[in-house]
Formats: structure tokens, C-alpha cells, sequence
């Protein structure tokens, strides 16, 4: 029997998943700590980078229920191709949970400036979805920050593409 | 009396209102926008983590969130709840205990958050807490869980909930689960072997043979019989390595059970079950050969030890495979057989213990350990699973499958991922110095020396950037004249004067209020603000684009140089000597459970050079034995090697 319950020692590890690192509060706080740094880096390489006065930000997010599930963004600027992004199954899921994608981060000089954007995907019968939308803007000496989002106006029975500026 | 505060009071509300709207109005100062826009920033950083989150990537999600609160953000109740979830996840202790305590005896609170969104967050915290063992708040996390936990982590979480209500022993929550977990999942198999084990410490044989059953069925027809089946169906079922596994070990663990009730046929059967090429092969044929024993079938046993010790292996199964067979052909009598076969046990023992000492000798040697440790970890936080690529002659079960010692790898790992990410981290910030420097020819151990230098010589170039634009600006400031005389005043000037109306109506209700009264200050404090605004914009109305463009990359300029000046001139070296500080720690932390991993595996390596000297004491014995034609089975040294090899 004795044997045998060796073997009940080693189920928890074999089929349980992970392991758990022991309980170690120096090794919890390293890990606390390193997260912070990790976070420091991100805000300095933003600091140092895209600066507040030169930044232009562009998000996106889904607020469609399930009419429209996205599957490619493009965003042209100033006639320029920006970016151009397919989104995975997890991704879009995400997206349909509430989160944004922050999808674009850079300086933009000053001035007026056009944005194209183009949202490509499927409504809820499974059938191809196209919007687009055109915001000309004035990038004056503050960050331009957006949020670019496919929303369902409850008058419509289709999916809009929308933006807003943060 | 009534008469005159009225109409006050009405003049007072539209002022207000009229502010409001003002003040909200697109031609005011960009500043004032970023005020209203600061709120729905700062649910933008938080929603950015949960784009992270709701993909799993944990750590992106947490650091995210830190960042947020670097920027000085408060995180919501909701997003607490989140960040409590992924440092359970990460296995560091916040105060994640107490907001899950918080949210749990106000369950109003979480009962308003979005369904689908509160059955995640719970669910992560489930699995968290179950990870650190806490399985009464996993539990209470479990019963958060409602119907809107997406499809994708269903069996996931059913696996979960019937892990936990094996641990708590909730019978009726396993039932529950296992209908729910999918058909074909391979769940159901580790589901019924680990209740398999925990009826066995229970000394339920039967029940664990019963659930072993079901965890090795291969045929639909053995499962139509079987208890305990809950929803599991296997049509169509695909062998791959996982199921060959589970399969070999539910045969295994049954052949032990049946062998130690004494049903040595349905021991035997169970033993031939197992694949003759997978984890348990070798442990299957030294059972296999004891029931044979058992049997009194010597010639049996002996034919299968004999395979066994033809294996290419040193566990000590093998080992214990040459000792018994040379036993077995002395039970035979064939005395000369046996006189050899403890030769080639004591060669075997001597190959193995020449092995371990090699091994032994390497393991203080600096890196050794940490080469054995297979990083298959997807970040510095994860510990992944825990892979020690065991050279040969250690036998890699008992001492290294046991909870401490898989522990102490997973520290061991996670530690060497701190050490590792920090390091990256060190060369991705000199990276940024160059960039930031525009100066290749930094390096780390530069950087702290001259950083003051280069911070000044930006502030320099920035300083000449904006001269050269003020140059141009002031050149244009002289046919500002044209542009006057170009613009129509049409057009777009219609929003502007809409702004105007409307702070000339806000004007007059202002007139209406009496100087002391105690708002007006304040009232005329910002409607000077608004109109300050107006003359800013009207301002830039005149200009053209490309002149409003130089004004602002301008002020752009002014600011960033002010920036500039403001900024720590050693920011990076700051950071840099940060992350130093923190590597020395994660280093430190690295030797102490390097030291305690490689102790606990050389007294893995010291326990089997133990058995082995021991088998060779013992095979020396039986040769003298032999050689002086003693009795066979009365010795002492026979008794005690009995004791030793056989069950």
C-alpha cells in the first residue's frame, strides 16, 4: 500500500498543472519589485520617447455585442499607411470583453493632419463587413490621443465605426 | 424679497450652465480639453490592461496596470479586483487576500459588475488561490462564478471545481462537474485518477480500482459498466503521448492495488497493459515479475527480470531487476548462473555508481545545476512547467517528483527568470540611452559617467531647434498683414461665432448678479478664463494652417525644451542603477536556492550511491555464499536481501 500511495504523491504533480514556487517572501518581493520596473521602463521609454507635446495615441475598441466581429485594421495617416493589423480569435475576444488596443503610439508634428481608418470583419449571419471613417484634425502642441471603436447605435441594425478624442 | 433672489438664482443656474458649455466647447485652450478628457484616459489605461488580461497575457496586464498607477491613476473597484487576480496568479503576495475578502461579503458589489467580465475575474482568482493551496477562499471564489464564463475555460474550470470539491470532499459539486466537463476531455481520466488516489489513501480499494477503471478505458463497451464515468465519452479516441500516460499509469497503479489485495491474475492482466515503451515500462515489468514470484511461476519472473535488466537504464527498478533475477536463478538452483548474474549486477551497480560520482563531482561546478533546467517559461513571472533534464544514472523519481523538491526548482527557475529578464532589461535601457543620446558609443558602464554631459548637450540642441523655429516665426509674424487681408471671415468662423454668442449671453447673465454675492468671484474668474480662450483661438483663426502649424510645433518646442530642463538629467542612470540593485538581489536570492536545490540533489545522488553500495554488499554476499555452497535460502544475508528486494 505503502507503494501505491506514492503514487497518489506524485497525481497532484502530474496531473494537477503548475507548481507553485515556495513560499518564499524574499522571492515574492523580487517579483513584486521587478514588475514595478518593468512598469518604470515603460513610463520612462514613453517620457523619453513620445513626449506628452508631440504624441499622437490611437486605440481601438468593440462595442458591438456579437454583430460584428472585427478581423483587420488599417489606419492610413495623412494618405500614409500607418498600420495595418490582423486581430487573432483571443485578441478579438478581448476586445468584445471591454478591453482596448492601444495600437499605435508615436510623435506626430504639429499641424493639420488626415486619418483614415478602415475596420474589416463579420457581422453575426457570418457575413464580410466593411467601414471606414475620415477625421482631420489640427495636432496643436498637446498629445492627440483617440479612440477609434465599432459601435451598434441601438437605432441601427448595423455595426458604425466611430471616433472620439481623448 | 422673493422677487429679486429668483431671477438671481435663475441667472446664476444659466451662468453656470452657460460656463459648462462653454468651457466643453472645441475653441477652447487644449488645456481645459485635456482636464474633461483626463477621466475617460485613465478608464482607457485600465480597459488596455484588460485587452491584456482577457488574453491571458498576465504579465503585459499587470504591468500595465502598474504603469497606471505610476501615472498616479486609482485603479476602480473592478480593476482592484483584476490586479488582485494576476498577483494570486503570479504567486506574490499583495493584498489580494483582503480585496478578494472585500468583494466577497459585499457580493451586491460584484453582482454589478458585467457577467461575463466577473465570472473571469473569479475564475483567475479561483485558480489562483487553488495554486497557493488556500481552498477555502478558491472555493469561495468558485461560488462567485456565475453562467457567463465564456465556453472556451468551461473545462477548465469544471476541472477545478471537481479538484476542489474532491479536496473538500463535496460530493455533490464533483457530480456537477464531471456532467459538465466536455465528453472527449482527457480531464475526466486525470478527474478519476486522482480521486483514484485519494480513495486509496482513504484505504478504499475498490473504489480506486473502480475510478482507475475508468481513467484507462479505451473501449466504449468497458465504460458502458463503469461508475464514476460522469459525462465521459471515448469515441473516436486519438492516442497521443498525454493519454498514452494517463492509460499506462491507471494500468500500473491498478496492477499495484491488485498485487496488494493478492488477486494476482487481475494484477498480472493490469501490468500487461502497460505500453513496453513509455514512463512506466520499467516499473511495470519489475511488478509484473514479483506477481510471477508471487505465483510461484520463478521461471516466469525470472524471464521478465532478465528483459528488464536488458534495458539501456540505471533506475533503480533496473537495479532491482538484476539483483532478483540472480536471486531467481538461485532459487533454481542454478548456482553457476546465479554466481554470474550478481558478476553482471555488481558491474552493472559498479557502471552506475562511476556515473553518480561524475555526477556528484559536477554539481558544484558553478552553472551545472542551472543547465539542467529546461526554460520553457513565457515570461520572468511565469514558472511554467518544471523541466530538470536529469543526466543519466540518476533515477528520476521518488526524491525528484516530490513536492519540496519540485518547489524548490520552481524557485530556483523563477529566480534564474529575474536574473535573465533583468539583464535583457539592463541592455534594452542602453539601448535607449544611444537612442535617447543619439550616441552609439554609450555603454553601460558609461552611462552613469557621462550622463550629465549628454543631458546637456540635448538640452543644447533642443535650445538651437528652437531657435531656428523662432527665426522662422518671427519672419513670418511679418506678412501676418496677408493673412488678414486673405481670410473672408465666412465659413468655419460660424462655430467661433456660436462660442462667442454664447459667452456674450453668459455675459449679460452675469450683469444680472450682484457683485457680492459670494459665487461672483468665482464666476468672473472663469468667464475671463473663457474669454481669454476665445481671443486665443480667434487668434488662431487668422492664421493659416501652415502658420498655425509653425505656432504650435513652437510652443511644442518651448515646452519640451522647459521639459528638458526640468527633466533629471541622470534619468537613466537612475533606472539603470535600479535594475543593478535589483539583479545583485535577484543574484543573492539565486546562490541561496542554488545551494539548498543542490544540496537536496546530491543527497539524491548520496541516498542512491547508498542503495547501490548496498545491493553490492549484498551481491558480494550471496557469491561468497554461493561459492562456499551454503544453504540457499536460510542465510542471514539472503533473509535480509529478501527483505530488501522483494515486497
Amino acid at each position: 500500500m505503502k507503494f501505491i500511495l506514492f503514487w497518489a504523491m506524485m497525481a497532484g504533480l502530474l496531473f494537477a498543472g503548475t507548481v507553485s514556487a515556495e513560499n518564499n517572501k524574499t522571492l515574492q518581493q523580487l517579483k513584486k519589485d521587478t514588475v514595478i520596473i518593468s512598469a518604470e521602463i515603460a513610463q520612462l521609454e514613453a517620457q523619453l520617447f513620445y513626449p506628452k507635446n508631440q504624441q499622437l495615441a490611437l486605440h481601438f475598441a468593440v462595442n458591438t455585442g456579437h454583430s460584428f466581429r472585427i478581423s483587420e485594421l488599417k489606419v492610413l495617416l495623412d494618405n500614409n499607411e500607418l498600420i495595418n493589423k490582423q486581430y487573432t480569435a483571443r485578441q478579438t475576444a478581448a476586445l468584445e470583453r471591454g478591453g482596448v488596443d492601444k495600437f499605435y503610439v508615436g510623435v506626430l508634428p504639429a499641424g493639420e493632419h488626415k486619418l483614415v481608418a478602415f475596420i474589416t470583419g463579420t457581422d453575426n449571419f457570418g457575413l464580410p463587413v466593411k467601414r471606414a471613417l475620415t477625421h482631420k484634425f489640427t495636432k496643436d502642441n498637446q498629445a492627440y490621443s483617440v479612440l477609434l471603436s465599432a459601435e451598434q447605435p441601438k437605432n441601427l441594425s448595423y455595426a458604425v465605426l466611430d471616433l472620439v478624442k481623448l | 424679497m422673493k422677487m429679486t433672489i429668483r431671477p438671481l438664482l435663475r441667472a446664476m443656474r444659466m451662468a453656470k450652465l452657460a460656463a459648462v458649455a462653454l468651457l466643453s466647447s472645441t475653441y477652447l485652450p487644449a488645456s481645459y480639453a485635456n482636464n474633461i478628457a483626463a477621466e475617460p484616459e485613465q478608464n482607457i489605461l485600465q480597459r488596455e490592461a484588460q485587452f491584456y488580461y482577457h488574453q491571458g497575457d498576465y504579465l503585459h496586464a499587470l504591468t500595465t496596470l502598474e504603469h497606471a498607477k505610476l501615472n498616479g491613476e486609482r485603479l476602480s473597484a473592478k480593476t482592484k479586483l483584476l490586479h488582485a487576480g494576476l498577483v494570486l496568479h503570479f504567486d506574490f503576495d499583495d493584498n489580494a487576500s483582503e480585496i478578494f475578502t472585500r468583494y466577497f461579503n459585499q457580493q451586491s458589489a460584484a453582482k454589478q459588475l458585467p457577467g461575463a467580465y466577473r465570472d473571469y475575474v473569479f475564475f483567475v482568482l479561483m485558480q489562483g488561490f487553488y495554486q497557493q493551496g488556500n481552498l477555502d477562499k478558491a472555493q469561495q471564489a468558485h461560488d462567485m462564478i456565475g453562467e457567463d464564463l465564456s465556453p472556451e475555460y468551461s473545462d477548465e474550470f469544471y476541472y477545478l471545481s471537481a479538484q476542489l470539491a474532491l479536496a473538500l470532499e463535496n460530493d455533490e459539486q464533483l457530480a456537477r462537474a464531471k456532467k459538465h466537463i466536455s465528453a472527449n476531455s482527457i480531464k475526466h481520466r486525470y478527474l478519476a485518477f486522482n480521486h483514484a488516489m485519494k480513495a486509496l489513501a482513504q484505504q478504499d480499494s475498490d473504489t480506486a480500482l473502480a475510478l482507475l477503471s475508468v481513467s484507462a478505458a479505451t473501449e466504449e463497451e468497458e465504460l458502458a459498466n463503469l461508475a464514476y464515468r460522469g459525462n465521459m465519452d471515448i469515441n473516436s479516441l486519438s492516442f497521443n503521448d498525454e493519454l498514452n500516460a494517463i492509460i499506462d499509469r491507471s494500468y500500473l497503479a491498478k496492477a499495484y492495488i491488485y498485487s496488494d489485495l493478492k488477486r494476482y491474475d487481475e494484477a498480472m492482466a493490469s501490468f500487461k497493459q502497460v505500453r513496453l515503451n513509455g514512463m512506466d515500462t520499467e516499473s511495470a515489468m519489475l511488478g509484473m515479475g514479483k506477481v510471477a514470484y508471487f505465483q510461484n511461476d520463478l521461471n516466469s519472473a525470472l524471464a521478465i527480470w532478465q528483459q528488464l535488466t536488458q534495458r539501456d537504464s540505471v533506475s533503480s527498478y533496473v537495479n532491482e531487476g538484476y539483483m532478483l533475477s540472480a536471486y531467481a536463478l538461485e532459487r533454481l538452483g542454478k548456482a553457476e548462473h546465479a554466481y554470474s548474474a550478481y558478476q553482471n549486477a555488481i558491474q552493472h551497480f559498479s557502471n552506475t555508481q562511476n556515473l553518480l560520482t561524475a555526477e556528484l563531482s559536477r554539481l558544484n561546478k558553478p552553472g551545472y545545476l542551472s543547465s539542467l533546467l529546461e526554460n520553457n517559461s513565457e515570461n520572468f513571472l511565469d514558472v511554467g512547467k518544471i523541466t530538470l533534464r536529469l543526466p543519466k544514472g540518476i533515477d528520476n523519481y521518488a526524491q525528484v517528483a516530490s513536492s519540496e523538491f519540485q518547489r524548490s526548482l520552481a524557485a530556483l527557475k523563477q529566480t534564474e527568470g529575474l536574473r535573465l529578464q533583468l539583464a535583457a532589461w539592463q541592455l534594452q535601457l542602453l539601448a535607449m540611452a544611444q537612442r535617447y543620446y543619439a550616441d552609439p558609443s554609450i555603454t553601460l558602464e558609461s552611462l552613469s559617467a557621462s550622463e550629465l554631459k549628454l543631458a546637456e548637450q540635448l538640452l543644447v540642441r533642443e535650445q538651437n531647434k528652437l531657435k531656428n523655429i523662432n527665426i522662422i516665426n518671427s519672419r513670418a509674424k511679418l506678412l501676418m498683414g496677408n493673412y488678414f487681408s486673405q481670410d473672408s471671415l465666412i465659413g468655419e468662423q460660424e462655430g467661433l461665432l456660436s462660442a462667442y454668442k454664447r459667452y456674450q449671453t453668459l455675459e449679460t447673465a452675469l450683469k444680472t448678479i450682484d457683485t457680492k454675492h459670494t459665487d461672483y468671484p468665482i464666476l468672473r474668474e472663469r468667464l475671463n478664463r473663457v474669454a481669454g480662450g476665445l481671443i486665443w483661438h480667434i487668434g488662431d483663426y487668422y492664421l493659416t494652417a501652415e502658420m498655425l502649424a509653425a505656432k504650435h510645433n513652437l510652443l511644442a518646442q518651448q515646452q519640451y525644451v522647459l521639459e528638458l530642463k526640468d527633466r533629471d538629467p541622470q534619468l537613466l542612470t537612475k533606472q539603470l542603477a535600479k535594475i543593478d540593485q535589483q539583479l545583485l538581489l535577484a543574484e543573492k536570492h539565486y546562490q541561496t536556492v542554488l545551494v539548498r536545490v543542490t544540496a537536496q540533489f546530491e543527497d539524491l545522488l548520496v541516498s542512491q550511491l547508498n542503495d547501490l553500495k548496498h545491493y553490492i554488499t549484498h551481491a558480494e554476499l550471496a557469491m561468497v555464499r554461493l561459492r562456499d555452497d551454503s544453504t540457499l535460502d536460510n542465510s542471514p544475508a539472503i533473509t535480509k536481501l529478501n527483505e530488501k528486494v522483494l515486497p
